[in-house]
């Protein structure tokens, strides 16, 4: 193998020259630099295969080249992207609004369920159940809210009326410990209604609740109740203080 | 130790835990009024039956009727039904006259 030691080659005519013949190739060693300071034409993008190259130099990507994978949420908008949030148009995540959200729907057990961490700002809440019973002899159901300092358990302003198909078979009954949700309840009876709980200012929570019994009583009751603190918290329970042993109950909120 | 039925709305975390030492004893006293009160409310519920069934025969008494022994017998039992009761169980078993047939 001859070798070539020259400081410049330049075309012997005109201004093209060429390395090589068609099948041949040409190597670069290791550790020698190509420096370029012209123009280079002619290099397919599958002989880049290493390296970083630069934005300015990655084209403009239409939309329809992204057929799979999952964009990162990231990338997609500002703020905190969760189950509960959504991203806006105008690119920022933000906390879902003016819809309520819902619970799961709770199979009671014990002595009473409840609803905790009831999320700040909250200021209406559906309450609905199908079947609710307790065992034994439960007497009055009631519910009772509280703030961070617990459950307050005096202080409601609450009446519960029920109406029988039997003639003349009515009362009604009140309670300051609880929204009474319904009087002297039996292992037999059965809660079927919703319930709607309001704030309307300084920490004053009105309910009102329409509930039968299968077919055989109708209740209505209202009532209020001003909390210490932010509601966060909701429970039903029975002055029997029996097991729960039916039904279901969810609450919306917003 | 009692349970409770727990739904977390911060986790979504659902579950059957036992009630605290403060929230038993609540518990426990609303347990043991409601069992101390137990005269009290079926008194009124009697009371309030009776009531009822009174009311329904007011009209026997009118100025144009005249009642017979059957009814006024029966209406007195009414009025004394709740005589000499004093507790639950004597509540529980107090039978309510049979209102005359025919009125």
């Amino acid at each position: 193998m001859s070798k070539v030691e020259v400081d410049q080659v330049d075309p012997q005519s005109g201004t093209t020259l060429t390395l090589g013949t068609s099948g041949d190739t040409v190597s670069i060693p290791s550790g020698v630099t190509l420096a370029n300071a012209g123009t280079v034409t002619g290099i397919p993008a599958s002989a880049i295969s290493s390296g970083t190259l630069a934005d300015a130099r990655i084209p403009d990507l239409n939309a329809s080249k992204i057929t799979a994978g999952t964009i990162a949420t990231a990338r997609l908008g500002s703020g905190t992207a969760s189950s509960s949030t959504f991203l806006r148009g105008d690119q920022t995540y933000a906390e879902a609004g003016g819809g309520y959200t819902q619970s799961a729907v709770l199979t009671p057990s014990g002595a009473s369920v409840e609803f905790d961490n009831i999320p700040s700002g909250t200021n209406s809440i559906v309450l609905k159940s199908y079947g609710l019973q307790w065992a034994g002899s439960p007497g009055n159901i009631s519910m009772q809210i509280g703030d961070s300092g617990g459950y307050e358990t005096s202080g409601y302003q609450s009446v519960d009326f029920y109406r029988g198909v039997s003639a003349g078979d009515m009362g009604a009954t009140a309670s300051t410990s609880g929204y009474i949700l319904a009087y002297a309840f039996s292992g037999t009876d059965y809660w079927n209604g919703n319930l709607s709980l309001n704030h309307v200012g300084g920490n004053r929570w009105v309910m009102g609740y329409w509930a039968n019994d299968v077919g055989e009583y109708v209740r209505m009751g209202s009532g209020q109740k001003i909390l210490s603190g932010e509601l966060t918290k909701l429970k039903i329970f029975n002055a029997g203080g029996t097991n729960a042993d039916g039904g279901n109950v969810q609450i919306m909120y917003q | 130790m009692t349970k409770k039925k727990l739904l977390d709305l911060k986790t979504g975390v659902v579950a059957e835990v036992d009630l605290s030492v403060e929230e038993q004893a609540e518990h426990d006293a609303r347990v043991q009024a409601y069992q101390d009160g137990a005269f009290d409310r079926k008194i009124l519920d009697l009371r309030t039956k009776r009531n009822r069934l009174l009311a329904e025969t007011d009209w026997w008494g009118a100025s144009d009727n005249t009642m017979s022994a059957e009814q006024i017998k029966y209406r007195k039992d009414l009025r004394d039904l709740t005589n000499g009761l004093t507790t639950a169980n004597e509540v529980d078993a107090v039978v309510f006259p049979t209102k005359p047939s025919g009125a």
